[in-house]
């Protein structure tokens, strides 16, 4: 009796173990590889000698350091994690593990800071940076902050929390075969009178006009606020007219700019591949229709690159132009595109140790000084670098086409970075419900307009 | 001390304990079996269930370090906030239709499925296997169907119904999340009940047919009041997965079109984690669990009054 007791005791025991051993966190999916037997020809005695000058007092131990990224540009894991290798070639002691997130930034950052489990570094929206302010560290000292005009949107209050990765632009894409075959000139389309002539040219040639991505985070985010940039290139112009929707003071159904924008989005519609089933068109399918040349226009992200890659790889074939509001010369809309830089990375000290966040400083440097990281996020992720001492540029078009814009000065501000983190889940909705003539322009109005009343 | 009176009473098979003698070393037989089972359920479920509850008096967001108390706050804009009250009727909606749909296809293909046929055992493995399939791979399925399989199958056929896709249209996405539900959980309840068929004694249907009785009258009076503890696993079933529904919402409709098919466990998880608002999230989780806790235990407290003893 005693020995059969013991043994139920001991089994008991094995079993509880085995399932507290599971519940042990594991929230890396990839581990880099150390390689410290590759001699590296370029240990880069120039990027060893900045780094020594942006933090000669912040020497790390030469024990092991594991740093690891949230990554939530999902298009660019793969290059990231190249990067990280690249990093750790040059400084074997640090590691660096990306981890990939789908869905919001802050959907996996929650789960990951009640588990204990922060990442030392954490790429985030431009909604996100408000609530995350307490929890990162202090930025302003870095030695590339004088090296980017893109800073503003990094900080908060009046503090820098975070690191500026790329910068995008959003416009309507086009398709230079397209175009050419119904004999467009994209260049002289700065009219909403011009893009309805382009469309119907385009339609006469048996290809749909246009096509219009379904997704509530690009209508909601990135088309719908339009009409809010048209007030001027400043960010803080645009502020205030956020201010003043929230305050309930500004009318939208007797704004002209965001009447013009909606008489534009009609008029995109009226030529919408699929003009049936508009809500068919999901992301991907909307890049394959345009990259295939099934539509001559989509309003897109300099993002879905990779998208047009896999089905049409002419670098020459593709480029921007501005979503026109109106046929006035003096409405900015016109003539720019919204660009700015979009994905931020913080750095935590709540979970993180000191050695850490030194780590994850030296990696932010070494993304703009070094030739290794710029190579990473210039011409691997085919991303515009923010950061005006990286001389290189990326070879696709889109990204060509929205540096020509940066270049000219025609740019407008990015106004997704400065709506609350769930404008584009309730108002993109509403823009699907209108994109497939269910609502009328006087509806989605209201809900604009009551949505910023009661966002806090 | 209310541990080992727990313990002690679920020892003497749900029976008060102070009546029989406290015997020690049944007390450690019983705390090593049931111990491990009662502290995992303590720190996962109970522990995370009052933390929960601390966190609907507070305005926290999920992820600042601040949090400040703000008393009754959240179950006020809860009570007010009409889309969670619309997500409710939905969801109720959706689990009247689940439910039933679902429980009546799965009893007559049990039925079906008793007899002898030589390939009734391929046809139950068959009927189970949509179970097997996880979710959210079920709902990117469908959703591929609909989207891609049946709108030019309706197209070709001049079928209106199935012309505009299910998940896109307001008024079918709720048809579309049923469809797949009962699709899901169809070949489980199967499962249940053909083993609910199995258990009624040959004997009495035998003296049915003696007495007369024919097939229907052998199912009304005899199989189905000797079913009706399979009724009550599988209507609890039913209808806890029904309003626990998540994964098959997020993957087949994302609360899509605009929003129209947010089913109440969809909608929380959007309070909490895109609006930010971690407090209101907690409240209303806490709302969904006392109105399924209420449904269940009527449900099953009633449909044991009609179990029969043979």
């Amino acid at each position: 009796m005693k020995k059969t007791k013991a043994l139920t005791f001991l089994v008991t025991l094995v079993m509880l173990s085995s399932a507290i051993g599971g519940c042990a966190s594991g929230t890396t999916t990839t581990t880099v590889a150390t390689n410290a037997t590759e001699t590296t020809t370029a240990v880069n005695s120039e990027s060893q000698a900045t780094d020594a000058a942006t933090t000669p007092e912040e020497t790390i131990s030469s024990e092991p350091v594991t740093i690891s990224l949230l990554n939530t540009k999902s298009e660019i894991q793969t290059q990231l994690e190249d990067a990280a290798k690249a990093f750790n070639l040059q400084n074997p002691n640090i590691t660096v593990e990306v981890i990939i997130s789908t869905g919001t930034p802050f959907e996996k950052l929650t789960a990951m800071y009640a588990s204990d489990s922060a990442p030392t570094i954490a790429m985030l929206d431009g909604g996100d940076l408000a609530k995350i302010k307490d929890r990162v560290v202090d930025l302003s000292s870095e030695k590339w902050v004088s090296d980017t005009s893109f800073i503003e949107e990094c900080k908060v209050d009046g503090t820098l929390v975070s690191f500026p990765l790329v910068v995008e632009g959003v416009g309507l894409i086009y398709n230079k075969a397209v175009l050419e075959k119904a004999g467009v000139d994209p260049a002289a389309i700065t009219t909403q009178v011009a893009l309805e002539d382009a469309l119907i040219k385009i339609e006469a040639t048996g290809v749909a006009g246009a096509v219009i991505c379904k997704e509530d985070w690009s209508l909601g985010n990135h088309l719908s606020v339009i009409p809010y940039t048209n007030t001027s290139r400043a960010a803080a112009d645009v502020k205030t007219v956020l201010a003043d929707l929230k305050a309930g003071t500004l009318d939208l159904t007797q704004d002209k700019a965001w009447n013009g924008f909606v008489d534009t989005l009609d008029i995109l519609m009226k030529y919408n591949l699929n003009k049936e089933t508009p809500l068919n068109n999901d992301y991907n399918k909307s890049n394959e229709a345009i990259a295939t040349g099934k539509a001559g226009f989509l309003f897109q992200g300099v993002w879905a690159w990779p998208d047009f890659v896999k089905v049409n790889a002419d670098i020459n074939n593709f480029g921007y132009i501005p979503y026109p509001i109106s046929n006035d010369a003096a409405d900015i809309c016109n003539t720019s595109i919204q660009v700015g830089a979009t994905k931020f990375l913080v750095i935590d000290k709540d979970q993180n140790s000191v050695d850490q966040q030194i780590a994850a400083k030296r990696f932010l440097n070494w993304l703009v000084y070094d030739p290794a990281g710029q190579t990473a996020i210039v011409t691997n992720a085919q991303c515009i670098s923010p950061f005006t001492n990286v001389t290189i540029a990326p070879e696709n078009p889109l990204a060509k086409s929205v540096a020509s814009y940066i270049q000219s000065g025609n740019i407008l501000v990015f106004t997704g970075n400065l709506c609350p983190s769930d404008h584009w889940s309730v108002l993109g909705g509403q823009w699907q419900k209108y994109v497939s003539g269910n609502t009328d322009r006087a509806s989605v109005a209201k809900e604009i307009m009551t949505y910023w009343q009661n966002a806090d | 001390m209310t541990i080992r009176l727990l313990l002690a009473f679920i020892g003497n098979g749900g029976r008060c304990p102070m009546k029989s003698k406290f015997n020690k070393d049944s007390f450690i037989n019983q705390l090593i079996f049931t111990g491990p089972t009662i502290f995992i359920f303590s720190s996962v479920v109970l522990l995370s269930f009052v933390f929960g509850v601390y966190l609907t008096f507070t305005n926290w967001d999920g992820i600042s370090a601040s949090m400040s108390f703000v008393g009754m706050e959240n179950y006020l804009a809860v009570m007010s906030d009409s889309k969670l009250w619309s997500s409710l009727i939905l969801t109720i909606q959706y689990v009247f239709f689940t439910v039933t749909i679902a429980n009546a296809l799965a009893f007559f293909l049990a039925y079906a499925l008793t007899t002898k046929l030589k390939g009734s055992n391929l046809v139950r493995a068959g009927f189970f296997i949509p179970n097997l399939i996880g979710g959210i791979i079920m709902g990117v399925l469908w959703n591929m169907i609909f989207n891609y399989v049946l709108v030019p199958f309706g197209m070709q056929m001049n079928w209106p119904i199935f012309q505009v896709s299910w998940v896109n249209d307001e008024k079918m996405a709720l048809w579309a999340l049923i469809t797949v539900s009962v699709w899901q959980s169809m070949g489980y309840l199967m499962i249940i009940y053909v083993a609910g068929f199995m258990s009624v004694p040959k004997e009495l249907l035998e003296a049915g047919s003696v007495d007369g009785a024919n097939g229907f009258v052998k199912l009304k009076k005899i199989i189905m009041p000797l079913m009706v503890p399979s009724f009550v696993i599988c209507l609890f079933i039913s209808t806890k997965g029904g309003f626990m529904v998540y994964d098959v919402n997020k993957s087949l409709t994302a609360g899509g079109p605009y929003n129209s098919s947010e089913l109440i466990s969809y909608h929380i998880y959007q309070t909490a984690f895109m609006r930010q608002d971690f407090g209101k999230g907690q409240a209303e989780a806490l709302l969904l669990f006392l109105i399924v806790m209420v449904v269940t235990l009527t449900q099953t407290s009633l449909m044991k009054k009609m179990e029969v003893e043979m």
